[in-house]
Order: structure tokens, then C-alpha cells, then sequence
């Protein structure tokens, strides 16, 4: 993508609206959404594009981060106790699809093998688009403070359903934002870039994995040891 | 805001996640966010006048759905003292002067006098963007559950801010949601439309004031 993911103009207004990013990975999460099989092979109902690029992309701010000491979050989206309402019957073919798939104990509800996951790393999983909506029947806020967690990294899928959906609801619980603008995958560029443009006028500090795995280094040894 | 719709491919797609919302007027609230002099009245010190052409439509879409019997609730953006004094011990940047011109006794806090606001309405004030948010301490769910309220309406600004945040909640607490293309605004036309995209692909039907209340009656 030669073209700039986020004009200047929205970088700019942004960041003019919250103090200067400072990244402790210490007090940093990284939060890995939904990287089921269901969304990553071309055949789902809702395929995602770019998967080499966006599971090489996650895999590089996992590494930093975990290298830095900063806990791994995967995050699982699960349909159980979900059913199709009258209304939706023969029409939502792709929530059906979601509805029958997206199950614990499905091959399409695993995190998909070629993730670089470790023993340490933590799991909950989710019943809503916000990994801390009162309704996801996870309680993924008390995992981050028992670890005194103040800012979270996020990654993962979809960009502009449940990645940009949790990242507005952590910004409200009061956490500082980092959204992978390369880690992040959606469904088309156009609703991609949609919510990149969105988070960083007002909810987070959208950089590439790049960049993100660079701060947690450079935050790492400029810590007292 | 120019007229919006979103993209055939996008009405497409949503129409495979989840069925067309219906307006019953009795189980149907419409949610207006923060139509206050901050974001209406260009003469407010660092006023953001993004809604300064919006008490009209508004206005309009809230006369056709309260005709219908739909319940109409204002919400309204306020900061108290818990978040101004954090913001004391930091450096002034626009978060804070944004924060600052929304204290609960300041101007920018009051909603327009413009707005055909009636007496059986409901009031409340937040104190997130989302007006659902367990944090916004407005009572606003309990206040709609208690009515039986199926199905909410959003109208108001800004459009990618507290409308977008409201109604994903709204989605995921249950709730069918319909936002207002025209009877919301934000501060440029690239976040109005970039939300109401996003908003229609996973959470939102996308209507105009008039469809609104063709479906309603």
C-alpha cells in the first residue's frame, strides 16, 4: 500500500488530544483478537485479506513484547448459546455460518497454528464485539489489573468489528490505546482504513507493528533493571 | 454533512449478518447525543461548531418519531470534578481544554435552546462517549429496559465519537440499531462517513431522517 493509511491531517488532530505515548512494557498488554481459522481461510463466509502479511505482522509485536516482559492476551470470539431469530433465517447466510462454526471444540474456532504462541500466555474468550463489554462473558479487565496493566497493544481481527469495538471500550475503562495499523485485518482496505482513521482522531495511537515492536525495546532498556 | 449512504457491497454484507431493522413505535427509544452549545454555538470559546446546522434536522426527525410514539431521550456530554482534577496535574493539550469547555457548569454543557426538547422526554448526562457504558454513569439502560425498550435510533454528534460508541454498545447489549445519516454530524465529512461505513457493515442500519420515520408509522 503505497498510499498513507492515516492522512496527516487525522495523525495530527489526534495526537494533539492526549499527552505524548510513553510505552512501559511492564505495565503493557498485547491483545490478540479473534485469529480463529473461521476468518483466515479464503473459503469463510467472512474472509479476511492479507493473512501472510497480518500473521507475520502479529507474530513481530508478540515477540517484542514477550522479549520485554509484557503478558500475550489471545482473545476467541464463541457463538455458543447464540441461534438464529426467525428474521435471520435464509437471509443471514454468513451469521448462520458464524453461528454453526464459531463453537469451542471446532477446528474453525482455533487460533490458527501458524501463530506464535507460548505456554505463559493468557486466553479468554468472548461473546461480544468488546473483549470488555459486560455482555462478553469474559472478565478480561480483572486479568490486566491483577497485572497492574495500563496499556494495551491490539491486534488482530477485525479491524473495524471487534478490534476497533475494544479498543473504544478500553479507552473508557481508562487504558492508554496502541492499534497495530499492519497487525490489524478487516475484510476490504476501504473499511480498513475507515477505522484507522476513526481510532487515531480519537481513541488510540495507530502504528505499524514496526514501529510497536521498536517502542517495547527501546521502553525495555531505557528501564531501570 | 453531504447526503450518505453506504456503498451497495456494504448493504450487502451487513444484510449476511444480521436481518433489516423494524421500527416498532412502542418498543423503539430515539437516542439524540450531545446536541450542547459546545458542538451547536460558534460563539463558545473553543467551541467545535460541527452541529451548528444540525438542531434543524434533528428537530425534524425527533417531531416525526415522537408523532409515531417513540420515546425520545437526550443525552448529554458532562465532565464533574474526578476527571477536571486529573486534568489539573497534566500538561494543557486540546483533550483537556475539550474536557475543561464540558464541565457540568460551564456553557458549552447545556443543550442548544434550539431543540424541541419536551417534558416527558428523557435527561440524562454521561460521562463516556458510550451513553451505554458501564462508566458513563447516566442509568440510560436501565432508564430503556425499564420501558421495554426493543430497538434504539441515533441521532446527534459527533458521528464517530459518542454516536458510533453508543450504538456499537447499544448492538451488543441486544438492542436493534438504526443511526440517522442526516440527523448526525462530526467534524469533517471523511470521520462522518468512515463511521456511518463501519457502523453499517457490523452494528447499524444507516437511514435518513425521512426513511426513519416512514418506517415508525
Amino acid at each position: 500500500m503505497s498510499e498513507k493509511l492515516i492522512p496527516d491531517w487525522a495523525v495530527a488532530r489526534g495526537r494533539a488530544m492526549r499527552p505524548p505515548l510513553a510505552v512501559d512494557p511492564r505495565r503493557t498488554a498485547v491483545l490478540v483478537i479473534d485469529m480463529q481459522n473461521f476468518f483466515l481461510h479464503s473459503a469463510s463466509a467472512l474472509p479476511v485479506q492479507n493473512v501472510p502479511q497480518l500473521v507475520e505482522a502479529i507474530n513481530e509485536v508478540i515477540a517484542a513484547y514477550r522479549e520485554a516482559g509484557s503478558p500475550i492476551v489471545w482473545v476467541q470470539h464463541s457463538f455458543a448459546g447464540a441461534s438464529l431469530e426467525a428474521a435471520e433465517e435464509g437471509a443471514c447466510d454468513a451469521r448462520a455460518s458464524l453461528i454453526g462454526q464459531l463453537l469451542p471444540g471446532n477446528e474453525a474456532f482455533d487460533i490458527d497454528t501458524r501463530m506464535a504462541r507460548s505456554a505463559d500466555d493468557h486466553h479468554v474468550v468472548k461473546k461480544t464485539a468488546s473483549a470488555f463489554h459486560p455482555n462478553s462473558g469474559c472478565d478480561l479487565a480483572a486479568l490486566l489489573e491483577e497485572r497492574d496493566i495500563d496499556t494495551l497493544v491490539i491486534t488482530g481481527i477485525v479491524t473495524n468489528g471487534c478490534c476497533e469495538t475494544t479498543a473504544r471500550d478500553a479507552t473508557q475503562h481508562g487504558y492508554k490505546v496502541l492499534f497495530a495499523s499492519d497487525a490489524t485485518g478487516a475484510m476490504s482496505d476501504e473499511e480498513h482504513r475507515a477505522a484507522l482513521l476513526n481510532l487515531a482522531l480519537w481513541f488510540a495511537e495507530v502504528r505499524p507493528a514496526e514501529e510497536l515492536a521498536a517502542l517495547a525495546g527501546q521502553s525495555a532498556s531505557a528501564a531501570p533493571a | 454533512m453531504p447526503e450518505y449512504s453506504p456503498p451497495a457491497w456494504a448493504t450487502a454484507r451487513a444484510a449476511a449478518v444480521r436481518p433489516p431493522v423494524r421500527l416498532n413505535p412502542c418498543t423503539t427509544a430515539l437516542v439524540v447525543i450531545d446536541m450542547q452549545n459546545f458542538f451547536l454555538d460558534p460563539a463558545i470559546p473553543i467551541a467545535v461548531p460541527c452541529g451548528h446546522a444540525l438542531a434543524g434536522p434533528v428537530n425534524d426527525l425527533v417531531a416525526g418519531l415522537r408523532a409515531t410514539g417513540c420515546l425520545i431521550a437526550w443525552v448529554q456530554q458532562g465532565y464533574g470534578e474526578e476527571e477536571l482534577a486529573r486534568d489539573r496535574n497534566r500538561p494543557v493539550d486540546a483533550g483537556t481544554a475539550f474536557r475543561a469547555a464540558l464541565g457540568i457548569d460551564q456553557p458549552g454543557f447545556a443543550l442548544s435552546d434550539r431543540l424541541e426538547v419536551g417534558a416527558d422526554d428523557l435527561r440524562v448526562v454521561k460521562r463516556t462517549p458510550s451513553a451505554l457504558h458501564p462508566r458513563s454513569d447516566c442509568g440510560l439502560l436501565g432508564l430503556l429496559r425499564d420501558r421495554g425498550i426493543e430497538t434504539v435510533v441515533i441521532a446527534g454528534i459527533e458521528t464517530n465519537v459518542c454516536c458510533d460508541t453508543t450504538a456499537r454498545d447499544a448492538a451488543q447489549h441486544g438492542f436493534r440499531v438504526c443511526i440517522a445519516s442526516d440527523a448526525t454530524a462530526a467534524m469533517t465529512d471523511a470521520e462522518h462517513e468512515a463511521a456511518l461505513l463501519n457502523l453499517a457493515l457490523w452494528f447499524a442500519d444507516v437511514r435518513s431522517s425521512r426513511e426513519l420515520i416512514e418506517m415508525a408509522r
